[in-house]
């Protein structure tokens, strides 16, 4: 992939959000060129959740220099932050972090109906799109809190590209899922780069995880975080980061 | 034990400390609230037209949980609080032959001080409350960061839908409380067979009330619910929060509300002098 970065961090320290002073990870260099697929893998509390966040402009780095699509966040205003959150998706690990009091459709229609740019009619339309896709549409109207965790993180995704995006940061997004859930990530992740390479908007990727494993045959960038270091792999390893092996994933819930 | 004759000055000291610490994060508490406040009316001045299908039914919402769902307790309070104050007030006039001030206590006692303070007191302890434990708990889920990273700034979706619905909220119920405290209190003194007809009894309310009454009691409330607001917004969003630390939170709510609202009050009631 060639062009200038879209994001850049040089000499970054990365600390947790809720722990400032504990950095994670020291002297981050990374550079992201559209339409990358890069998957960063480490031992659990390796850093990756806040790497993640600090690329994507959601947390501060604890120092170095940080630019998003040609802004520093640290000194963006907030009209130029808010550019950048509509051009960045972000699916937290965990759940997606949904809003409880909205169904799974608001949860949805909720970042294209706070823009005011399209009709009610237009967003019910899109949205009825996205939740399809998702398999989603007899969930519609119910609360994200009685899904499963593993249909929460895929509402989480619909709301994340619910607006098309140039950039999006996937949180851990397999962790615990069944295979069959797993299949259907890899695939909606697939068509939605193939999607944007064929609307002329290449789609820049950036997954996370315990291992490579699942990310083998799409991803075209490897990374890990070890040690306190971020490290750019030039080739997949042979071993998973933190000695992990793909017998010892987590156990896949039912679907 | 060599604690002898140095033991209450350093228990002295201690105390100090201690005392000095919490004046301190009083102090701090109150600066960051006070900042809390000013950025939500910059976002109310800035942002008041945008997001017009979301924010604003958000604001009706509020409206609705804070203000309709208590009219029926509203109801109860003004009935009492009429048959209070005229069973009180009525004995003690008619024994000095003052009855034609009846009218001057229901507005002094009722339109300018325990009707709008009862409101906000009923407000904070049942929709501040709930404000807090929701954004506490939307805050402790981390929601308020999802919500960042999809461009909503939180302050605009959450915070000035309630604090506009807690101030017309505030405003409505404090003049319907009014309203129905002044239409018992005549039913009470009608029943106690005390000789005031109804006209005279409303007359000599109308004659003691002054325009200032309606202006600094349309404010009075209004700001009120903005207190609510604040205070209960600021405990539950503006720090890290926990989902153990809500109750400890909506407890402060309780508390710097009744202060805060006590003290706009008093500011109120100097008002009243000069004005």
């Amino acid at each position: 992939m060639s062009g200038p970065p879209l994001i850049e961090l040089r000499g970054v320290d990365v600390a947790p959000e809720d722990d400032p002073e504990h950095v994670i990870l020291r002297d981050v260099h990374w550079a992201l060129s559209e339409g990358e697929w890069w998957a960063v893998c480490g031992a659990p509390a390796s850093g990756k959740t806040a790497l993640l966040s600090v690329a994507a402009g959601l947390s501060p780095a604890a120092r170095g220099t940080v630019r998003i699509l040609g802004v520093d966040p640290a000194r963006a205003g907030e009209p130029e932050q808010m550019a950048l959150r509509r051009r960045i998706g972000f699916v937290f690990e965990g759940g997606g972090r949904l809003l409880g009091r909205l169904s799974v459709a608001e949860n949805v229609a909720l970042p294209l109906q706070y823009r005011g740019e399209l009709d009610p009619d237009e967003v019910r339309r899109r949205v009825v799109e996205l939740l399809d896709r998702g398999g989603l549409g007899p969930v519609a109207e119910i609360s994200p809190g009685r899904l499963s965790p593993a249909l929460q993180q895929r509402v989480a995704l619909l709301r994340a590209v619910a607006e098309p995006v140039r950039l999006l940061f996937l949180d851990d997004p397999l962790r615990g899922l069944a295979p069959s859930h797993v299949r259907w990530w890899l695939a909606f992740l697939r068509d939605l780069r193939s999607r944007g390479a064929s609307a002329g908007e290449p789609l820049t990727l950036v997954t996370s995880g315990y291992e490579f494993t699942p990310w083998r045959d799409d991803a075209d960038r490897f990374a890990t975080t070890e040690d306190r270091r971020f490290r750019v792999l030039s080739r997949l390893p042979e071993h998973e980061p933190g000695g992990a092996h793909p017998a010892s994933a987590p156990p896949a819930e039912s679907p | 034990m060599s604690a002898g004759p140095a033991g209450p000055p350093r228990a002295l000291a201690r105390t100090l400390d201690r005392t000095g610490d919490r004046v301190i994060a009083g102090l701090i508490g109150l600066r960051e609230m006070a900042a809390f406040a000013l950025i939500t009316l910059g976002v109310l001045v800035t942002k008041f037209r945008a997001s017009r299908r979301v924010v604003h039914p958000l604001i009706f919402a509020q409206i609705r949980q804070s203000g309709l769902r208590l009219l029926p307790m509203m109801l109860f309070l003004g009935l009492a609080l009429g048959l209070l104050i005229i069973g009180q007030t009525v004995a003690l006039l008619s024994r000095v032959g003052a009855q034609a001030y009846i009218g001057t206590v229901m507005v002094s006692v009722l339109v300018r001080e325990l009707g709008p303070l009862l409101t906000a007191l009923v407000v904070l302890a049942r929709a501040g409350t709930a404000n807090v434990v929701e954004l506490g708990t939307m805050r402790a889920a981390r929601e308020i960061g999802a919500l960042e990273s999809l461009g909503i700034d939180p302050i605009h979706y959450l915070v000035m839908p309630r604090m506009l619905g807690l101030a017309l909220s505030v405003f409505c119920l404090a003049t319907y409380l009014v309203l129905l405290a002044i239409v018992s209190g005549w039913l009470f003194a009608f029943v106690q067979e005390v000789p005031l007809r109804p006209a005279a009894y409303f007359g000599q309310i109308g004659d003691a009330l002054r325009w200032q009454d309606f202006v600094l009691f349309g404010l009075k409330t209004f700001f009120f619910g903005v207190v609510i607001a604040i205070v209960s917004c600021h405990q539950g969003l503006a720090r890290p929060l926990r989902f153990e630390e809500i109750s400890s939170a909506t407890e402060r709510t309780v508390v710097v509300g009744l202060v805060g609202c006590v003290l706009l009050d008093v500011v109120f009631l100097v008002g009243y002098v000069f004005v």
